[in-house]
């Protein structure tokens, strides 16, 4: 079988929980090799849910299994001293470092890159951090919800007359280590053209502008104007659109994502609806994306879908050409031919867990394969790297088991 | 003086809106020569500069009053708004084509030929038709690197499906997890998709670059955008995989951590966030809050109780959020170690808030119409191997004459 893209590149992996952890997997199912180290108690992710059945398991938690695919895990204790020599050791031979501490956390070790680039002078060392190695933030503390709410994502999300809303999942932390990848890969290619290695520093703050449209922004700069909440309707604050650019309404079995544009549009919803009432001319096209008179299309969409499924519904307005989209949930995509014609997922053997179904891979590439693997136990290659590769005897491995050390 | 990384690529960009051109950004930010290959004559989905008819901007003026905006900010909105292009295609080439026709087609061969990168925001069929898709340009240029990123990406029955950023951000999942905890579906406030392919775009094509330094090979990429979003849903995908429960949306709810939400405070809609992840942070943050009797209560004694009790929590939390102004209970609550954000509006985020000046997030970038838009900068810094984001979005064939002339070697006679 073909090798992945980065089957030449050294990844040493540190992190915990989301961001530094998925920016890790992503090089591992690119093709690099990659040692994830866990402190003896394991990543933190192996804490949190999912589990099967809802019984906590150290080996079976599904986010751990999703965001360590394709990593050797060994554990040791950077806290002791004995941990710190043999991480150093480690650190020579890599290309890639990927961590997601808080910032002050490297350097409270002595491991900063300052003293990790003595070591190795072409590491690239990532720092994923939630906000920065700099600024007034810098050791704030920060969950998911504080990234959305100081990004300026949360203020437009959610109904206008509640509280503001965040984004469902952890989206913020996967795009920091999707994020996190792009630039370590761009290290990397700076590094093969020209020698050095360097410190990137990404912060999972500032991953949230590159979520916000661009639009709020400039009607802001250009007008002062503020982008309230504007629920699942149209953003009539920004601009008098029509009943999109994708406003969610009720249907049958779930909702349907509508996106208008035109005046001619209206000609194929009194065909998909069966109302003619779309075809009454105050509702007042203007061009491109504009009506005088959007909240009668709203009404009008509020009734029409109602005795009628999201995917009959999808399909049918996608004949005729329509921007609409079936809000579909994790089920349905699960089950969409689409995504398995195109081998989204992939099925993954687990000793503890398994056979466990994830997404395979975000893109496909042609010439290297991108692709899921299994992830490992805890400490499971402890004696592979310890022993194999560091020359520590099997006694050894036991001492420092008794010292606290892996 | 330090060389950016992508300095000696050159990328050919083609396609509208968002996340295309925002690719093609992040590639000239680290030096690459992006060059856009655009139609001649406008179309619809390209806004430049979006113009407002005035009978329009009347209409959209007396909807503005009616929603509470006030009068000084509705006399300041004028007939021209800078759109997405402006923004997004900062530091790009941009050179017109006509793609239809044998002599254009000839031009973007010789484009491509010299290039590295194809990025293509088009629906899949659009470059088999123009008779330029990945095996014929891989004849003129073997080892080039050729990518789309279309909705639903290159193959698979609902590959020819029309969407935009709201369409895929439907289909991925994310908005069936979005929204008050045991209401309906939300849509997200941005678009998703467009701001979340970009990264997964870079990584494929630099991992590409890298492939082709060692093996001299290249290669075509597919990418489908709704994918993207639904790789980044990894709890609520786990969770139906291993157990089939499909996730709802959960508001402000975190699965394990109460309190965990968002707060009204002092002001006109003005709010805070705060997220308390352990019992120590707990303690802390009743000590930040001044003991308040109630916090004592059974009901709120460990994670698991605050759990259940939430709604009740989250109202006596309230009543103290309500006194402050938002930055100063995030101030409060962060001195104390505990996670607290205030919900900071677009203005406060760009031009207040501290630590995103601190780390120069935006640049302000004079367009076309002379006004200057704040533009974000790619979200890491690279120390050694700086980023430049410092030309404005071009209009459509500004660079005719360096792309066709310079690049290309043609004659004044023969443009």
């Amino acid at each position: 079988m073909a090798e992945g893209a980065l089957s030449h590149l050294k990844v040493l992996d540190i992190g915990h929980y989301i961001a530094g952890p998925y920016c890790a997997k992503l090089l591992a199912d690119m093709g690099a090799e990659v040692l994830k180290i866990e402190p003896p108690e394991g990543d933190p992710a192996r804490r949190m849910g999912p589990f099967p059945g809802d019984v906590p398991d150290a080996e079976k938690s599904g986010l751990f299994l999703y965001l360590n695919t394709n990593k050797k895990g060994i554990t040791l204790n950077l806290k002791t001293e004995t941990g710190r020599k043999i991480f150093k050791e480690i650190v020579k031979d890599v290309d890639v470092l990927v961590e997601n501490f808080e910032p002050r956390v490297m350097p409270s070790l002595e491991l900063d890159y300052e003293t990790l680039e003595k070591i190795n002078p072409k590491v690239v060392m990532t720092s994923i951090s939630n906000f920065g190695q700099t600024g007034s933030y810098r050791d704030y503390k920060a969950e998911e919800i504080t990234f959305v709410a100081l990004g300026g994502l949360m203020d437009m999300t959610g109904d206008p007359n509640k509280e503001p809303i965040k984004e469902g999942g952890s989206i913020v932390q996967f795009t920091a280590g999707s994020n996190g990848c792009a630039a370590t890969l761009l290290a990397v290619y700076g590094r093969k053209q020209f020698g050095v290695g360097q410190h990137v520093d990404v912060s999972i703050l500032e991953c949230v502008p590159t979520l916000n449209d661009a639009i709020p922004v400039l009607a802001w700069n250009r007008s002062r104007l503020r982008v309230k909440r504007w629920g699942n309707k149209c953003r009539a604050q920004l601009w008098p659109l029509a009943p999109g650019d994708g406003s969610l309404y009720r249907c049958k079995d779930g909702y349907i994502q509508v996106t208008l544009r035109l005046a001619e549009d209206m000609a194929l919803m009194a065909a998909l609806t069966g109302r003619e009432e779309f075809l009454d001319p105050d509702i007042g096209w203007m061009g491109t994306n504009s009506c005088l008179n959007p909240w009668k299309v709203d009404r009008l969409l509020t009734e029409a879908f109602k005795d009628r499924s999201k995917e009959e519904i999808f399909k049918s307005a996608q004949e005729m050409r329509l921007f609409f989209g079936a809000v579909r949930n994790v089920e349905d995509i699960f089950n969409s031919e689409h995504y398995r014609e195109r081998g989204f997922w992939a099925e993954v053997d687990h000793p503890v867990a398994g056979r466990v179904s994830m997404p395979a891979r975000p893109f496909i590439m042609s010439e290297t394969p991108v692709n899921v693997g299994r992830s490992p136990l805890l400490g499971e290659y402890n004696e592979e790297i310890y022993c194999e590769r560091l020359g520590y005897s099997r006694q050894d491995l036991t001492r420092m088991r008794e010292m606290g050390v892996i | 003086m330090a060389k950016r990384v992508l300095e000696e690529i050159r990328v050919i960009s083609m396609g509208s809106l968002w996340a295309g051109p925002y690719i093609g950004r992040v590639l000239a930010e680290h030096g690459a020569e992006v060059f856009r290959v655009e139609p001649l004559e406008p179309v619809g989905t390209q806004p430049r500069i979006m113009e407002r008819p005035p009978e329009m901007l009347e209409a959209w003026k007396k909807t503005l009053l009616t929603m509470g905006v006030p009068k000084e900010n509705i006399e300041a909105v004028g007939t021209r708004s800078a759109g997405y292009g402006a923004v997004c295609m900062a530091n790009h080439y941009s050179v017109g084509m006509n793609l239809e026709n044998d002599k254009g087609k000839e031009l973007f061969k010789k484009l491509a030929a010299i290039s590295d990168v194809v990025l293509v925001g088009y629906s899949p069929r659009v470059m088999t038709n123009l008779g330029l898709d990945y095996p014929v340009l891989r004849q003129i240029k073997p080892d080039l690197i050729m990518i789309h990123i279309p909705g639903l990406g290159m193959t698979g029955p609902e590959k020819d499906a029309r969407m935009l950023g709201s369409g895929c951000e439907a289909l991925s999942g994310l908005q069936s997890i979005t929204g008050y905890f045991g209401g309906d579906a939300h849509r997200a406030a941005g678009f998703i998709p467009d701001g979340l392919s970009p990264p997964f775009a870079v990584i494929a094509i630099v991992a590409a670059l890298i492939y082709r330094a060692e093996t001299g090979k290249g290669q075509f990429i597919d990418l489908a955008q709704t994918e993207t979003v639904s790789c980044i849903l990894g709890e609520a995908i786990m969770d139906y995989t291993m157990n089939k429960r499909i996730a709802q949306p959960m508001g402000n709810r975190h699965p394990y951590y109460a309190p965990h939400g968002c707060y009204r405070c002092k002001g006109d809609d003005m709010w805070v966030t705060i997220a308390v992840t352990s019992e120590a942070e707990w303690h802390r943050f009743c000590k930040a809050i001044g003991d308040p009797e109630w916090a004592r209560s059974e009901k709120f004694a460990d994670m698991l109780s605050r759990w259940h009790n939430q709604d009740e929590l989250d109202k006596s939390i309230e009543e103290w959020t309500v006194q402050h102004d938002h930055y100063a209970v995030q101030e409060i609550l962060q001195q104390a170690g505990v996670a607290a954000g205030a919900v900071l509006t677009m203005e406060e985020h760009i031009l207040r808030d501290p630590h995103i000046k601190d780390r120069h997030v935006y640049q302000w970038i004079t367009f076309h119409d002379s006004v200057a838009d704040p533009v974000h900068r790619v979200p890491w810094i690279l120390p050694r191997t700086p980023t430049s984001l410092d030309r404005r979005g071009p209009y459509r064939g500004e660079h005719n004459e360096y792309v066709l002339g310079t690049i290309l070697g043609m004659s004044k006679e023969e443009m």
